[in-house]
């Protein structure tokens, strides 16, 4: 904890220095610019955890600075957290539209990890205990279904070698397991119930809302809608048929034999049944949204410096 | 069987839960190896266990006036709620989709994949359902979204490049429609704390946070009624899905856009106190403005089609005007608005019933004759007089001929409308030449209709190989077309048993005193 008798300007500098510091790996815009990069050029499973992980681990320590060495109160009174949901409110939609225009599945995920780890700090910045619950669940959520798209990814590149998304056309046809688990996942992000993105979705945007964050609300939402944009169009694209005029995925031959992508298909295939199950059942105990609950209740009702 | 109503509110969550059910074991089935006639048997007897579930409901809601139940499900529990609105809403759909199944089983039969149709329909049932008897916010949305997103698969169903293209507008706007939605119920929920459908509590401060609420749930609920300027995906989607298809699209799923709207003007910004229309007759001016629009646009563009379904589609943008006028009327009017929402109501359930009869038509008329092109069809009523027949009674529906239910809901509507006209006076004294404009070109385009594909001599030679649809799409457009006469005859047996009860239930405790019993007896009683 901070010891008393810092001075206000000394403790704005410690908080935004913390902030950078943390906000590279967090990839907070605009510290983000390592991620488009190194996230797509990593291996496939490795860009999994890279995502859905070690940029958690980013925010994560994003939080604790906030809350168990600032603490709310202390936040308010600097004034710091409008900066903070300034930057992130950037990042939700410049991440989102820079993920638009990029054909490169990996890069496109990789700019669409930007876009939802901000929820989380734009959530942190509202300093309300629903909405930062929500951030939480969304974090453990997002994950599961970042890491099944990535690995959705790592098994198209094994079997087709296709890295684009304008070549893609007949996925749908030639890996319909992996497709179908791509699509589940998609549909995850958007936030479509009953799958695990939508429970992380309306906690946080009723906690947002009830905190009287209206312009993160709107934020949050234009970013559900930017990932419709991002991802529909993949989806659209697997499900194609032959009768479209284009490159096709369907003659390429495979690149390995296919039993050897059986335990590739199994982890994606395990990812598709845990965001379904985080989304039917999200309140079963042990599960995520017990402990984003409770890590909620922790954080923001932490003893910090006054 | 009579339940009471603890066995009926354990039984709805059952209800819903059954067709989706029924859809996974039907993918097993076909999985499995079954005959064409087990799986179409299996899938029509299915949707006939749900029609059955809905009408075992009807006896403790007249009794009890509000069953609900609840299931664990997601963030919390599944709400459901069966109360006589929602019955209404319900009783139709799960009728209209009956129908729908068994004509579907014939119209399948050269389909290469009907076993991905028949599953789609079954768990677009479930979520219908799920949203007319949900009993919070957030089972209505999640039952929402699922209706919007998988009805996609039956838009595009025919895989066609107009089909795709339709059905990528459409996802747009569903999408686009379900954010507005989950905006507003998010704001609403900030206004009063819970999630359940209720009126606002006394003392709800901020009317900006309440009229941002209404207009993104209007917003929201509008694009999947085709309320005009949110109707555009309407007029291609509706005619490129298969017809049994069409007419769960045009006869029942728009119309839970319409419920929303219902629910909102009703029961959601209702106060408990004071004034208890003192929001929603603002709204239900907004409202009523809209629906006088759609109704005009609706007729307009549908007189100038020569593309049957397209025809049908407008006419379903212009019958929707005519529902969401008459609950706007309604609102609007306050205490004195029962008749117009009624008749808003039971236009709902009047035209769930007749579209659904004209889309079945019209879609054994281009199986038979090869084209649904007006300009190509002709003298159809010698080669296909039971379909022929049915279009004929759902026409005189629509149209509102005396001793057709149509009748009955537009007489309701129009005097909601006069009523208003005369309170609001100025731009409002229009409405009800709005309304005979609209219901003038409702009598033109299916005067064109029926005289185009049916009535006119046809070009020699085009329709001698036609012959009459196959046996079970007519045993469902004959199922559709009995309740349009039984109705015209006995309106009051949907008004007295339904209609009363939602006034004394939609109100909370010190609501109104007096019912529709004060207008309905005179012009319903014999």
């Amino acid at each position: 904890m901070l010891p008393d008798g810092a001075s206000d300007p000394a403790l704005i500098v410690a908080w935004a220095a913390l902030m950078t510091g943390f906000g590279v790996k967090a990839a907070l815009m605009p510290l983000h610019g390592w991620v488009p990069d190194v996230h797509p050029a990593a291996p496939s499973p490795f860009s999994a955890v890279l995502s859905g992980v070690m940029v958690a681990a980013g925010v994560f320590a994003i939080l604790r600075v906030l809350f168990e060495i600032f603490g709310a109160g202390l936040l308010q009174r600097l004034g710091v957290l409008p900066w903070l949901a300034a930057f992130a409110g950037f990042a939700v939609i410049a991440g989102a539209m820079r993920a638009v225009a990029e054909d490169d599945l990996k890069r496109r995920l990789a700019y669409s990890t930007i876009s939802q780890m901000a929820y989380v700090s734009l959530a942190a910045s509202l300093a309300s205990q629903t909405a930062l619950a929500g951030a939480l669940v969304h974090i453990v959520h997002h994950a599961f279904f970042k890491g099944g798209l990535f690995l959705c990814a790592g098994l198209i590149i094994a079997t087709t070698g296709v890295r684009r998304i304008s070549r893609m056309r007949g996925l749908g046809r030639r890996m319909p397991w992996t497709a179908g688990t791509l699509t589940l996942l998609a549909l995850a992000m958007i936030g479509v119930p009953p799958l695990s993105g939508f429970t992380g979705k309306w906690v946080l945007g009723s906690g947002m809302a009830q905190a009287g964050g209206y312009a993160h609300l709107a934020i949050i939402l234009a970013g559900s809608l930017l990932a419709a944009l991002y991802l529909w169009p993949v989806v659209y694209r697997i499900w194609q048929t032959a009768e479209e005029p284009g490159p096709d995925c369907g003659e390429i031959p495979d690149r390995k034999p296919r039993q050897d992508n059986r335990w590739m298909l199994t982890a994606v295939l395990a990812t598709g049944l845990i965001t379904l199950l985080l989304g039917l059942a999200p309140r079963l105990p042990g599960f995520p949204l017990e402990l984003a609950e409770t890590a909620a209740r922790t954080l923001l009702g932490s003893p910090a410096w006054k | 069987m009579e339940m009471n109503p603890v066995q009926a509110g354990a039984m709805l969550p059952l209800l819903i839960a059954w067709p989706v059910f029924a859809a996974l074991a039907a993918v097993a089935l076909a999985r499995f190896g079954c005959t064409r006639r087990l799986f179409d048997g299996f899938v029509i007897v299915a949707a006939g266990i749900t029609l059955a579930g809905v009408a075992l409901l009807i006896a403790p809601v007249l009794t009890a006036s509000r069953i609900s139940g609840s299931v664990p499900f997601g963030l919390g529990r599944a709400e459901f709620v069966a109360d006589p609105v929602g019955l209404m809403f319900a009783l139709p759909a799960a009728l209209v989709w009956f129908c729908s199944t068994l004509y579907a089983a014939a119209w399948l039969r050269d389909d290469p994949a009907p076993v991905r149709y028949q599953v789609t329909s079954l768990v677009l049932l479930a979520a219908n359902l799920g949203v007319v008897l949900a009993g919070d916010l957030m089972t209505l949305y999640v039952c929402f979204e699922v209706l919007g997103l998988v009805s996609l698969l039956l838009v595009i169903h025919d895989g066609s490049r107009r089909a795709r293209r339709a059905g990528v507008k459409y996802f747009w706007m569903s999408l686009g429609g379900g954010i507005s939605l989950l905006a507003g119920i998010f704001l609403f929920q900030a206004l009063t704390g819970s999630d359940a459908l209720e009126t606002l509590p006394p003392d709800t401060g901020n009317s900006t946070l309440l009229w941002a609420a209404f207009g993104l749930l209007l917003t929201g609920f509008g694009v999947k009624a085709g309320m005009v300027p949110l109707h555009v995906w309407l007029p291609d989607a509706h005619p490129v899905a298969p017809p049994p298809a069409s007419a769960l699209l045009s006869g029942v799923m728009i119309k839970v856009g319409a419920y929303g709207i219902f629910r909102c003007l009703n029961v959601l910004f209702m106060s408990e106190s004071g004034d208890q229309w003192a929001l929603t007759a603002a709204m239900g001016l907004i409202v009523l403005w809209i629906g006088l629009i759609t109704m005009l646009v609706g007729a307009i563009l549908a007189l100038g089609q020569q593309q049957a379904k397209r025809l049908l589609a407008w006419s379903s943008v212009s019958q929707m005007g005519f529902v969401l006028a008459g609950l706007g009327a309604g609102a609007y009017l306050g205490a004195d608005g029962a008749m117009a929402s009624a008749g808003g109501l039971l236009h709902i359930v009047n035209h769930g019933l007749f579209k659904g009869a004209l889309f079945l038509g019209m879609g054994a008329v281009a199986m038979r004759a090869g084209t649904a092109d007006l300009d190509r069809l002709g003298g159809l009523w010698r080669k296909m007089p039971v379909t022929f027949t049915a279009m004929l009674v759902a026409t005189a529906g629509v149209t509102g001929v005396p001793l057709f239910n149509g009748f009955a809901s537009k007489s309701m509507i129009h005097h909601g409308i006069v009523q208003a006209g005369e309170q609001a006076g100025g731009p409002l004294a229009l409405a009800e030449w709005i309304f005979l404009a609209a219901s003038a070109g409702t009598v033109a385009y299916f005067v064109k209709l029926i005289a185009y594909v049916f009535m006119r001599r046809p070009e020699h030679g085009r329709v001698d190989s036609v012959r009459e649809a196959p046996a079970p799409m007519l045993a469902a457009m004959l199922l559709l077309a009995v309740p349009i006469v039984l109705l015209g005859w006995r309106p009051d047996w949907l008004l007295q048993g339904l209609v009363e009860w939602p006034y004394q239930s939609c109100f909370s405790a010190g609501g109104r005193t007096g019912s529709c019993r004060d207008w309905s007896n005179p012009v319903f009683q014999r």
